[in-house]
């Protein structure tokens, strides 16, 4: 185990000097694999339909005052150009047939997002990186028990958040600070919900919970056992991704519309990392369920990695 | 009147509307009579009730276009004692109206509208015309609101007897002893009760009876004149009025005070009140300035202050001072929730901001201030200036809407939104009206706009008034509208009092110019940069609406500028550019379609790829929710 130094690891160090939560994000520096899966996830969809909805607008840029518009960020050359319905029948069938495509491909990088987690999430539980049959392997086993969890995770944060803000706008008429309590309330116990799934996920590959609901258990006996790191964690990360989106938007608006090349490389590096952010936290809460004292069960024999890696120096 | 209003209705024909009004020597309170069926129109009780709630009554025979003299002469006061009762809706008071006949023509009878009772029930004919919705609000049937007259007589005792004109009885009628000489005065002592309905159409009562915006809320004459009235309220309600407190509270010793208020030089008299109301002030170059609003609007009534003194300082420079420099007080009334109907409307000294665009609006969206300068400003073109609505309605909301956008042109860089980033000018939800119906005229009787009313009073004159201050200059542009309001302060121009002053400060070429393309004209213009057969581009102009404006064409890498005047083709050889704009600089609003204005022989690649970027990127994030 090498040491962390520096003050933010230290705020990370946790548990009884055994094991460093650091350490496990420092795996997701020295793994580059689940990065480059994760970023190529959403980067090559959204690069082939992003094309495929630009391709047919190509004629409105020889109208200035639609690329005054866009670069400005006016609505008034929009809707100009909006109302002007000769031009947008000039697109053709493209891009609404590209629209259509968004919500079909944003379902499909879900799914296999969701069947990447298991080797995600092996990939920093253990010592050394696993090799790439048996991320495939373990993301294969445990695909449809993420699947439940995502389900079970969305249905309850959806409840909850549709719930919450129902009785906020509801609170915003008769009491607005009423409103405002319970929408700041109901969000953080959205966000614990989301914790609680993930951390379950987690336990499944750690631990080998076979059943998605012993997971689940578990997963909130760590919650209770370990509120403070997982609320760090939590809003840390949360932290972190509405500043790297904000960072983004605001590049969106600073630079111009024609520098698209330093447009494509900032929000890139942005991108990438915003991957790193997510997989970051999902190391660490692979920590945390490691952190945890359970009974240990076959780790991870029954998932059929444990003989394929050699634990290495790194971690 | 509330900006971006749809709802208003008219009469089909000038002769069904006028009417009776037209009698020789008949003394209208007000002109247009509300409801009486002369003709068979549906149009007809509707504008005729829209123009009362507007708060501007055509002046009477003999008074219009009068230049402003320094202090107007009054022609009709009041002096009223009320006492509302929160638990009825009611309102029952004596009422001593002032009739000064300035006309030349002796009258002879006497004529009160009662606009309450158009409020009776969804069956009057202002309710079947107009429908029982008004900006989304509906009318309670269970709540309606009615006026009646108890006695009157004159003032050496001689009873007068009103017999109802129209079936709905939202106008009487009593012969007088004998006729108002012209130069003589009338007075007349009234009793009368009026029911508030539940707030409907800017009139009534809301918030379980916590609320009320009394409107139209007497019989009245709307021109210029004094007024004096004690109103007499429950111990705890804050109230806001036209004119200013006269003397402190007054308790009646049963729970309820009586205040006295004065408004001077004024042609009507509204009040709000409510036991909620919080009171914010300023003081503002000696006008002090009030707003009321619930607790829970503090922060829109907020703005709603910094809107209305910025305004002030706006529309005092460009048209002389607030009232004339008669009025030392100005009252806005936010509405609370459930009295949106009650927003959005002018008076006296006094206007009212709706609860939607109040409470729940985020400061991006700049509604309430966009309501806010609008109702302020007629408080010059409509209480100061006071145009005849129903025969000339572009001249009073033509004008607000008008002030409205020069005034968000210098607070707000004339943008209405900045939400998500992206900005959403005023004039730009105006053109989005205008082209949907541009070949609509400005001028016209209200009754006769029917549908196009919205295009013609608000939306046609804003950007034709925009397109008049592009060509001619703002320097020429204040010039203009400086005179116009100082010489018809406290009096009814009409068009043609408009057009004369237009040629004496713009010149003539100008005025006719104005007059013949958008006020009477319905001739359209589309300024088009096309592919030509050779495939080279061509500049051409489809309608007959004359704008002369600027083309700029980019040749190797040059910008050349030409003109491009009305009656002639473009004299600019483009077979060599690589882009042309038609008027760059946006000088012709109502060009119908500003997209073709421009054309690239090319698209621009790098711009079409910032956007591909653009798209990817929110893509990826939409991707990488959930994930």
């Amino acid at each position: 185990m090498p040491a962390v130094h520096g003050s933010w690891a230290g705020v990370l160090r946790y548990g009884r000097g055994k094991m460093v939560l650091a350490t496990y994000v420092i795996r997701v520096l020295r793994r580059p694999g689940p990065w480059v899966l994760r970023y190529l996830l959403t980067a090559v969809p959204a690069a082939t339909l992003g094309l495929l909805i630009a391709s047919p607008l190509a004629p409105w840029f020889r109208l200035p005052l639609f690329t005054e518009a866009l670069d400005s960020r006016s609505l008034d050359g929009l809707l100009e150009v909006l109302m002007a319905r000769s031009d947008a029948k000039s697109s053709g069938p493209w891009l609404p047939i590209a629209l259509l495509l968004v919500p079909l491909v944003w379902a499909g990088i879900r799914l296999v997002g969701i069947w990447l987690e298991g080797g995600i999430l092996v990939t920093y539980a253990l010592p050394a990186a696993p090799s790439w049959r048996a991320f495939v392997r373990v993301s294969t086993r445990t695909f449809g028990r993420f699947l439940l969890l995502s389900f079970l995770g969305v249905g309850i944060v959806t409840v909850l958040i549709g719930g919450t803000v129902g009785l906020a706008l509801l609170g915003r008429t008769v009491r607005r600070p009423l409103g405002t309590a319970i929408a700041v309330v109901g969000l953080g116990v959205a966000f614990g919900v989301g914790a609680w799934v993930r951390l379950a996920r987690a336990s499944i590959v750690v631990r080998e919970d076979g059943n998605a609901l012993l997971a689940l258990q578990e997963a909130g006996r760590i919650l209770v056992r370990r509120p403070l790191p997982i609320l760090a964690l939590v809003v840390g990360a949360l932290a972190l991704r509405v500043l790297l989106t904000w960072l983004a938007g605001a590049l969106g608006e600073w630079v111009p519309l024609r520098a698209w090349l330093l447009t494509l490389g900032t929000q890139q590096l942005v991108q990438i990392a915003l991957v790193g952010v997510g997989l970051a936290r999902r190391a660490v809460e692979v920590g945390l369920v490691r952190l945890t004292p359970r009974a240990p069960k076959a780790f991870p024999e029954a998932l059929g990695v444990s003989h394929i890696n050699t634990p290495s120096s790194d971690a | 009147m509330v900006i971006l209003d749809a709802g208003k209705r008219s009469c089909r024909n000038a002769s069904q509307c006028r009417g009776l009004s037209e009698v020789p020597g008949t003394f209208w309170i007000g002109q247009l009579p509300l409801g009486a069926r002369v003709g068979p129109t549906l149009w007809r009780s509707a504008v005729v009730l829209f123009v009362v709630l507007c708060g501007l009554i055509p002046p009477a025979a003999g008074t219009v276009a009068e230049p402003s003299a320094a202090t107007p002469p009054d022609v009709a006061s009041y002096t009223i004692e009320a006492r509302y009762d929160p638990l009825d809706h009611t309102v029952v008071a004596t009422q001593t109206l002032t009739y000064t006949n300035r006309t030349d023509t002796a009258i002879p009878d006497l004529v009160l509208h009662l606009y309450l009772n158009a409020f009776r029930s969804e069956e009057t004919l202002w309710m079947q015309e107009a429908g029982p919705e008004h900006r989304g609000y509906g009318f309670d049937a269970d709540a309606p609101g009615w006026i009646r007259i108890d006695d009157s007589r004159l003032a050496d005792g001689t009873p007068l007897s009103f017999l109802a004109v129209d079936a709905d009885e939202t106008l009487v009628r009593a012969e007088l002893p004998a006729p108002v000489a012209p130069g003589s005065a009338l007075v007349v002592e009234l009793v009368f009760t009026a029911q508030l309905p539940r707030v409907f159409a800017r009139t009534g009562w809301a918030d379980d009876g916590d609320f009320v915006m009394a409107g139209q809320w007497f019989e009245f004459y709307a021109d210029f004149g004094g007024y004096t009235v004690s109103l007499t309220l429950p111990e705890g309600w804050v109230v806001g009025t036209t004119g200013t407190a006269a003397g402190g509270p007054q308790p009646q010793g049963d729970g309820a005070v009586t205040q006295r208020f004065a408004a001077a030089h004024v042609i009507d008299f509204a009040w709000a009140a409510s036991p909620h109301f919080r009171v914010r002030t300023k003081t503002v170059d000696g006008i002090r300035v009030e707003v009321l609003a619930y607790p829970e609007s503090r922060a829109a009534a907020r703005r709603a202050m910094q809107a209305t003194v910025s305004g002030l300082g706006l529309y005092g420079d460009w048209y002389g001072p607030y009232g004339g420099g008669l009025y030392p007080e100005l009252t806005v009334i936010l509405t609370p929730e459930d009295a949106g109907g009650a927003g959005g409307m002018e008076y006296p000294t006094l206007f009212t901001v709706g609860a939607i665009s109040s409470q729940f609006a985020p400061t991006c969206l700049r509604m309430l201030e966009a309501e806010t300068v609008h109702e302020l400003a007629h408080q010059w073109f409509q209480s100061v200036i006071a145009t005849n609505e129903a025969e000339a309605p572009w001249l009073d909301e033509g004008f607000a809407d008008y002030s409205t956008s020069r005034a968000f042109d210098a607070l707000y860089g004339g943008v209405l939104s900045t939400c998500g980033g992206w900005s959403l000018s005023y004039l730009s939800t105006r053109r989005l009206e205008y082209v949907m119906t541009p070949e609509t005229p400005m001028t016209g009787l209200a009754w006769d706009l029917g549908d196009g009313y919205v295009i013609a009073t608000y939306s046609k004159p804003v950007l034709a008034l925009t397109t008049l201050e592009r060509r001619v200059g703002d320097v020429a542009m204040r010039e203009f509208l400086g005179e116009y309001a100082g010489r018809y302060a406290f009096a009814h121009p009409a068009e043609a009092d408009l057009h004369a002053v237009m040629a004496d400060t713009l010149g003539v070429e100008i005025a006719t110019w104005f007059f013949e393309s958008f006020v009477e004209g319905k001739e359209t213009v589309d300024l088009q940069v096309v592919n030509a057969a050779s495939g080279a581009l061509a500049a051409i102009r489809e309608g007959s609406l004359c704008v002369p404006v600027k083309v700029q064409a980019v040749e190797d890498g040059d910008v050349v500028e030409s003109e491009w005047s009305c009656d002639a083709s473009l004299d600019a050889n483009l077979e060599e550019t690589s882009s042309v704009v038609i008027d760059p600089g946006q000088d012709s609003l109502l060009d119908l379609n500003l997209a073709n204005n421009g054309l690239r022989r090319t698209p621009d690649r790098a711009a079409w790829l910032g956007f591909a970027v653009r798209a990817v990127r929110v893509l990826q994030m939409l991707f990488g929710v959930g994930g």
